[in-house]
């Protein structure tokens, strides 16, 4: 928790103008199709386009797979009930796609062309007039692949272009009252396994089995395990490293991310990093 | 060369007073101390400088086994 309140007070001081540049957006659109997952940043997206152009020109759509934590997936459907916002589920089954599963480094551009590829139609054929997700300010200099498959599906990204950072969007979050707004980031499950290693659905429930088994240890806040092979190597939060350290908490973990498969396991020294599987890869920003 | 990198960062580890074996995989480290031998994970600076042996090796990352005893 004490990350996201850091994160929240380097918000910029005119993250509410920037949010009237959103709203502006949006209006300017009509009506939106919202590529939604629950996240911090499509949660906020979706609640932003709801209240400024109504629930008939909004839906938001959860493209789901085995990649989709269950997790997520339920933190999803709440918040669009909380909202009263349109929701449709499609499944994209992007692991039946081979060049997926071989997991390159640019498998998030095969994930997103099988997501958009479904999305897009849906909104032609309800009459929404543009296709928008969840990518922010802060993403736009990131290695992002499933960027250029965005683009290629003309699918736009609202909060970038508003300039709303993290930051913002979890400050803005918080003054909605949206649950999302101290959520940590979770990406997909298949961004646990290094490039070049398999997409498995097997490995996407093992290591979606040590991620729960963690957090009903009562590990909090920002958390990976990362896949390699029969080992699971454990990315907790730097500061929450020393309480977990101790003798019979190291068995605890151990135990519990054993119990959900992995044969040999490993605690991180550095701890979390976004991205940590890039850095392994030798894949930058850029 | 993986291997040469485990070995030379072990013996760095070993100077440092730690006593351990290294696993790479790739330019992932895991280090198993040897029985008797532990590294203080929850000194900041302590994890910070294993860190940096590494990294000196050329290991992107490092991190300790979690023994079935929690060593």
């Amino acid at each position: 928790m004490a990350d996201t309140v850091i994160e929240v007070c380097s918000a910029g001081p005119d993250s509410l103008g920037r949010e009237a540049q959103l709203v502006q957006w949006l209006r300017g659109r009509g009506s939106v199709l919202v590529g939604y997952s629950g996240g911090v940043d499509s949660a906020y997206l979706a609640a932003v386009a709801l209240r400024s152009l109504g629930p008939g020109r909004v839906l938001a759509v959860i493209g789901r797979s085995a990649s989709y934590p269950m997790e997520q997936w339920a933190t999803a459907r709440a918040v669009a009930a909380q909202l009263s916002l349109p929701l449709l589920e499609i499944d994209t089954g992007e692991l039946d796609d081979p060049r997926y599963a071989a997991n390159p480094s640019n498998r998030c551009y095969f994930c997103k062309s099988t997501l958009w590829e479904r999305l897009v139609p849906v909104a032609r054929a309800r009459g929404l007039a543009s296709v928008i997700d969840g990518t922010n300010a802060d993403d736009v200099g990131d290695y992002r692949p499933g960027a250029r498959a965005a683009q290629e599906h003309g699918v736009e990204s609202p909060l970038a272009v508003a300039g709303m950072s993290k930051a913002d969007i979890r400050e803005r979050s918080r003054a909605l009252g949206l649950p999302t707004w101290a959520q940590p980031s979770s990406p997909c499950l298949s961004s646990r396994i290094p490039y070049g290693s398999p997409v498995t659905v097997e490995r996407l429930r093992r290591i979606e089995a040590a991620e729960r088994a963690l957090r009903d240890l009562g590990v909090t806040g920002d958390l990976r395990v990362r896949d390699h092979g029969d080992l699971a190597r454990i990315e907790l939060r730097p500061q929450a490293i020393g309480y977990w350290s101790a003798v019979d908490r190291r068995a605890r973990l151990a135990a519990a991310v054993r119990g959900a498969g992995y044969e040999h396991v490993a605690l991180d020294l550095a701890g979390f990093r976004s991205g940590s599987l890039n850095v392994l890869a030798g894949v930058h920003a850029g | 060369m993986p291997g040469d990198m485990a070995a030379l960062f072990a013996s760095d580890l070993a100077e440092a007073g730690l006593a351990c074996r290294v696993e790479a995989r790739e330019r992932l480290a895991i280090v198993h101390p040897e029985p008797g031998h532990h590294l203080d994970v929850a000194d900041d600076t302590a994890r910070r400088h294993v860190v940096g042996l590494g990294r000196k090796r050329g290991f992107t990352h490092v991190a300790i086994a979690l023994a079935e005893a929690g060593g």
